[in-house]
């Protein structure tokens, strides 16, 4: 028990150790892909409606400094109605933009992100039963609509491995979804997300001759 | 004297083409694309649209870039109509200023265009709508912001005015209850909107490949 104990943290010591030679250069750069999938929790402050989303993402360096990142959304629940009595029943969204990653001496990349988007987006309204008929079913359900929508937010790349990273990130939604239901509902939605994501360079830098 | 004076100043003119020439490869040739978000405002119905859509770029020559562009606008009028616009187009954009793209400076520019739209008025809570297909001309100024240079956040604010026919809403209230009266009309003067647009753009590859072919020769 004692020698795997040792082995164990001679393993320790020796990835730290490898972990601070490196840790003097900046791990992300240009060519690198990373892509990750996750739960993502949001809030429609406006709307007064909470959400769960599921989120798949794939970004490329273009840069040491920018990469394009693309993002799907679908919408897995969502809980909550609006002041009209209207709920969302899809919002399921892609969007394509840029990511602006800050520099750092190390594997930390925190990065501010920039996307436009299209939505799908269809609700319902569900008035209570002291406003109808008896027997009538309570929930009227609307056709889905291409909703336009923009997000920005800030999140932050924790490579702490050769092919994986940790990720953190919010954002702030933009968008309306206008339907033929009696009232509109807002996009405006905070969503946050953290996970597990991989990563690789597509193509490897050029050695230089000594 | 005069006369080689003369000659000079009408050759001067000339003189600044050949210096253009030489740079032209620099800048022209490139395809760009892009992704962008509208926002649409002072419209005639007075509400605010916002939209998504893309774009590509060919840039002519150094000093003029064209744009080819594709919007979906959705605009919320008082809660109780909405209003749906599609705009495929084209500008014309020209640098009066620096060209050169530049990592970490800011081209501005003019722009001036065209484009087909599509327009559809609905009222909330019925099947009642109006819609009408026509053109509309466009002008404004932007500038692009090089992040690098492969890639560009431009922000352009530009006027759209509608030619042909327009489709209208006005909301007024009856009984303390909102309604929308919504009608076509043929335009008369100037109707139209204000459109900011913020796009990213990559370039992805040089059309006419001179580059290429300069490093070769």
């Amino acid at each position: 028990m004692k020698k795997i104990l040792f082995a164990f943290m001679v393993l320790q010591v020796t990835s730290l150790a490898v972990f601070g030679q490196i840790e003097s250069q900046q791990f992300i750069k240009k060519h690198l892909v990373r892509a990750s999938a996750s739960i993502v929790s949001g809030y429609m402050y406006k709307s007064n409606i909470k959400n769960v989303h599921l989120n798949g993402n794939l970004e490329y360096y273009i840069d040491n400094k920018v990469s394009i990142r693309g993002d799907y959304n679908i919408l897995l629940g969502s809980d909550g109605l609006t002041d009209q009595y209207m709920g969302l029943k899809d919002d399921h969204n892609v969007m394509l933009g840029a990511v602006f990653h800050i520099q750092t001496k190390g594997y930390f990349d925190p990065y501010i992100i920039l996307q436009p988007g299209i939505g799908y987006t269809s609700s319902y309204i569900e008035l209570p039963s002291t406003m109808i008929a008896n027997g009538e079913s309570n929930k009227k359900y609307y056709e889905g609509v291409l909703s336009p929508v923009g997000s920005a937010g800030i999140g932050f790349n924790y490579y702490f491995q050769r092919f994986a990273h940790l990720f953190m990130e919010t954002r702030y939604m933009y968008g309306q979804h206008l339907s033929k239901a009696p009232s509109p509902i807002s996009l405006e939605e905070l969503r946050i997300t953290f996970g597990l994501g991989f990563n690789v360079f597509v193509i490897k830098d050029k050695k230089k001759p000594a | 004297m005069k006369k080689f004076i003369l000659s000079f100043m009408l050759f001067l003119p000339l003189l600044n083409i050949a210096q253009e020439r030489e740079k032209l490869d620099k800048e022209s040739g490139y395809f760009s694309l892009g992704v962008r978000s509208t926002a649409s405002a002072f419209s005639d119905d007075g509400a605010y649209g916002f939209g998504y859509g893309g774009q590509f770029r060919i840039r002519v020559l150094n000093r003029v870039n064209t744009d080819w562009y594709m919007d979906y606008i959705t605009t919320d009028i008082s809660g109780i109509a909405r209003r749906v616009d599609w705009h495929i187009g084209w500008s014309v954009l020209t640098y009066p200023f620096n060209y050169e793209m530049l990592s970490g400076k800011v081209t501005p520019y003019l722009l001036a265009g065209h484009c087909f739209d599509y327009t559809k008025v609905s009222k909330n809570n019925s099947d009642f709508y109006l819609d009408k297909f026509s053109s509309a001309v466009q002008a404004g100024v932007g500038a692009h912001y090089n992040v690098n240079d492969r890639m560009d956040i431009s922000l352009t604010t530009q006027y759209m005015m509608h030619l042909g026919y327009n489709v209208k809403a006005e909301v007024f209230e009856f009984d303390n209850k909102k309604d929308v009266l919504i009608e076509k009309q043929a335009v008369r003067g100037v109707e139209g909107h204000l459109l900011i647009n913020m796009s990213l753009n990559v370039r992805l590859f040089d059309m006419w490949d001179q580059h290429r072919k300069k490093k070769q020769s």
